[in-house]
């Protein structure tokens, strides 16, 4: 498989602690990003992105902060034979009014030099627009920094190979290998689902992360197991 | 046991060798695409944990877990959720509530203050259970810790699934993944406490509980939700001073103890820091144009290590130890940290020019067929070692550490296959006058293994363990709990290779349910007298590494997992589901 052998590659300077890093650092980091857009304070860049509604947004700030959001990359270009936002979107049909409201869901592109705000816009409109999920383009090194927190697919080829915005992206007609990053910034919790869990189970997932109020009941009630011959889900012996 | 070793010399060797030819012809990588470039760095070094002196803390010994009256288990058990209940009813209850509380790691500052941790019935690890073939139990796990936002512990999620590592349990027992609950809400698990088909030589010693919960085992684990469950049999009695001429009378009581191996990191507070995101310094070194002062992090899927070493949830900890013979039960307890344990004395006992001796006599829990002496023991995250340690060789006064020389890459994926000579001080025991006689033994011959009868082997499976898209896959593929990747008729035997397709990491790869034993590794059958010659349930897949083992699964049906026991490759989803389904409806 083409990645596991680049990723081969890569593992010896590993162990020598080659810097092979930064020859493409400096494409990575540009100096349009300040250090504090780039903080400890929190776990991800809080970098200018423009939305699919044309609206200029921190990432962190505006997406992120004291909400729970599912984040994932795509492109437009991808969704025929990546349909990741198809996917997403059932999961965001069944989150229904709860989207917007207590969970929020951004897309981020992984070719902003071919995906314009507009091309996002009408891709949303046509396929994918709903409240409290937004699509986002952003510059080629703040894409970088944002590729550099969040988990994104492991690229194939050599530098000469792959232009730095492609998504090159390792699958196969019958299934693909990705995630999305799922979590609570407020708690700090994170998670990851793959991507071709069904959606319903992708919508209870998100749903763990939601805070809840604390109930302060001693009575405490069964989860299971469900009676073997009752009903319920194939993928576990849940009662509730 | 030496030929295990060396196989995992040479495969980490061999990797090494690999490294510099291809380094040199590779020149610069790039790294656009990867989730961890090269020059990445975990917390620990970032920011190490606060000091904390080593061997002034006491050992935790956990609680013997008590049973409680059938009437206080309220509501009453549902006996139709549970197969072949009425087969195995219950003969004691068990009650433990999982809970948030301060847990002291440590008694001098920050640590004194407490770390805010999970565990059940107000302790981690949490009590031992001491159970018996024959007696079948039920433990209610009721689920009390604050809701998702409310609590202390942040990186967790307060919700549970807990596993009986290796039992031989119905799925709807076993806490598997899919089988979490949340606050307030509980789930019975019977342990029905008989050996896979009713076999004595099936029979298992030392198991663990510890959390599943689908995408957040490794956390979950971390904040505290572990402990051990000690099997007995009239052979393996519990009792030192068992006049039964069959009982193996190996150490009993406070001679025998259980310890539980976690590496945690700690902020300046004294609180256990769970890295979501590890920082990577990759860009700190000062480039034009770059930014200099700032660190960048990166969502990890390749694993946790922490700075502190820590026995059952102590750092560094010391023990009284009698001049006598002790059955310690060494756990790796993960999340990620592989270890290779040796005994170190300042003054060497007699006769131990090679190093100091463990007399092996379980893997996995499983008692071997005979006791082999090692120098060391590799104890990959879930395994398991009980060792017989006589520190009769020892003079009284004497100090005996327990040391780790296996030294890990920083990403957590795995050893960097260098030894790390000096080495890490786990723990140390001080050799105190026995009070009394010993009157424990160590047999010659421990448990027989059952017979490999490949008449009934149904299937051979290939399941091939690699990194794909950043990811950690078997077959190419992500867990999903909706999909049956393996259909096993029930009672029948199967035949499987497990692959491993990287040439720089390796995969503790744990099956539920039922032990196997290893046939081949890399082409190669395992030797008599190898401790590898035995019932396992967590293989050690080294890089490029390929183990085939033969197993059964019999006596149950329903859903149940085969994972990559380094948590966060589990949780970044190398796992799959296997069903044991009614003979004549297997895949």
């Amino acid at each position: 498989m083409t990645t596991r052998r680049n990723f081969l590659k890569t593992g010896p300077a590993a162990v020598l602690g080659l810097t092979g890093f930064t020859l493409d650092a400096n494409a990575v980091v540009a100096p349009s990003i300040t250090a504090s857009e780039i903080s400890m304070s929190h776990s991800f860049p809080n970098t200018e992105v423009i939305a699919h509604t044309g609206e200029k947004l921190r990432f962190y700030d505006d997406l992120i902060k004291d909400k729970v959001v599912m984040i994932n990359f795509m492109s437009i270009g991808n969704e025929a034979k990546f349909p990741v936002t198809a996917r997403l979107v059932k999961v965001a049909d069944l989150l229904a009014d709860r989207l917007g409201r207590d969970i929020h869901m951004i897309s981020v592109t992984r070719e902003p030099s071919r995906d314009t705000q507009i091309d996002l816009l009408n891709f949303a409109e046509k396929f994918a627009i709903r409240f409290g999920w937004t699509f986002v383009r952003a510059d080629i090194p703040v894409l970088k920094a944002l590729e550099n927190r969040i988990y994104h697919h492991g690229a194939v080829g050599s530098n000469a190979e792959m232009p730095p915005d492609s998504t090159n992206l390792v699958h196969s007609i019958s299934h693909t290998v990705d995630i999305v990053l799922y979590g609570n910034s407020q708690a700090g919790l994170w998670g990851t689902f793959p991507i071709e869990i069904n959606a319903e189970d992708a919508a209870r997932r998100v749903s763990w992360v939601v805070p809840k109020s604390a109930t302060q009941t001693s009575e405490t009630r069964r989860a299971g197991p469900r009676e073997i011959s009752a009903a319920g889900f194939s993928s576990d012996n849940r009662q509730v | 046991m030496t030929k295990r070793r060396d196989v995992l010399k040479l495969g980490l060797a061999a990797t090494g060798a690999g490294i510099a030819a291809k380094a040199i012809n590779a020149g610069a990588v790039p790294q656009s695409g990867l989730v961890f470039p090269q020059t990445f760095l975990p917390s620990i070094k970032e920011e190490p944990s606060p000091a904390a002196t080593p061997f002034v803390a006491p050992l935790v010994r956990m609680p013997i877990a008590q049973p409680v009256s059938a009437s206080s288990i309220t509501p009453p058990p549902v006996e139709a959720a549970h197969q072949r209940y009425d087969e195995f009813l219950p003969k004691k209850f068990y009650s433990q509530v999982i809970s948030e509380f301060r847990w002291r790691y440590h008694p001098e500052p920050p640590y004194d203050q407490g770390s805010w941790s999970w565990g059940f019935n107000g302790m981690t690890p949490g009590e031992t259970f001491h159970a018996y073939y024959g007696e079948p139990i039920l433990v209610r796990r009721i689920n009390m810790l604050p809701p998702v936002g409310s609590g202390h512990v942040k990186f967790a999620l307060p919700s549970v699934s807990i596993h009986l590592h290796n039992a031989h349990t119905a799925s709807e027992s076993d806490g598997i993944p899919q089988d979490y609950f949340d606050s307030s809400y509980f789930w019975d698990y019977h342990y029905a406490n008989f050996p896979a088909g009713n076999d004595p030589r099936e029979a298992m010693s030392t198991l663990w509980y510890h959390d599943h919960r689908l995408d957040f085992t490794a956390p979950n684990v971390y904040a505290g939700l572990t402990g051990f469950y000690l099997l007995f049999d009239e052979l393996d009695s519990n009792n030192e001073r068992d006049k039964s001429p069959h009982a193996f009378r190996l150490p009993s009581g406070e001679y025998d103890i259980p310890l539980i191996l976690h590496d945690v990191k700690f902020d300046q507070n004294g609180q256990a820091r769970w890295d979501f995101f590890n920082p990577n310094p990759a860009d700190s070194t000062g480039r034009e144009g770059g930014i200099t002062d700032h660190h960048w992090n990166h969502y990890t899927t390749n694993g946790m290590l922490g700075d502190r070493f820590t026995v059952n949830r102590t750092i560094q900890p010391f023990l009284q130890v009698e001049r006598r013979k002790y059955r310690l039960r060494i756990l790796n307890g993960g999340p990620s940290r592989l270890y290779n344990l040796a005994l170190q004395a300042a003054r060497p006992s007699k006769g131990s020019s090679n190093g100091e001796k463990f007399i092996v006599i379980s893997t996995d829990g499983n008692l071997l067929p005979e006791p082999i002496v090692q120098r060391n023991i590799e104890v990959w995250v879930a395994q398991r070692h009980d060792v017989i340690v006589d520190f009769s060789n020892f003079r009284d006064g004497d100090q005996v550490y327990l040391v780790n020389h296996l030294e890990m890459k920083d990403d957590g994926t795995g050893p960097t296959g260098r030894d790390n000579a000096k080495g890490d001080l786990i723990m140390r025991f001080d050799i105190v006058p026995a009070k009394g006689p010993d009157l424990s033994r160590i047999p010659d011959r421990l448990r027989e293994l059952p017979p490999i009868d490949m008449s009934i082997v149904r299937k051979e499976r290939l399941f091939v363990f690699d990194y794909t898209n950043g990811l950690w896959t078997i077959n190419g593929r992500l867990m999903d709990p909706n999909r049956v990747d393996a259909a096993i008729e029930q009672g029948s035997a199967e035949i499987w290779t497990l692959r491993n397709a990287g040439n720089s990491w390796v995969h503790p790869i744990h099956t539920h349910f039922e032990e196997f034993q290893i046939l081949e590794i890399n082409g190669k059958p395992v030797k008599h007298g190898d401790v590898l010659k035995s019932r396992k349930d967590v293989v050690s897949l080294g890089p490029n590494m390929e183990m085939k083992f033969y197993s059964r699964w019999r006596d149950f049906l329903g859903k149940h997992v085969m994972h990559c026991h380094n948590v966060v490759h589990e949780d970044h989803a190398m796992m799959i589901r296997w069903d044991i389904v009614p003979p004549g409806m297997g895949d």
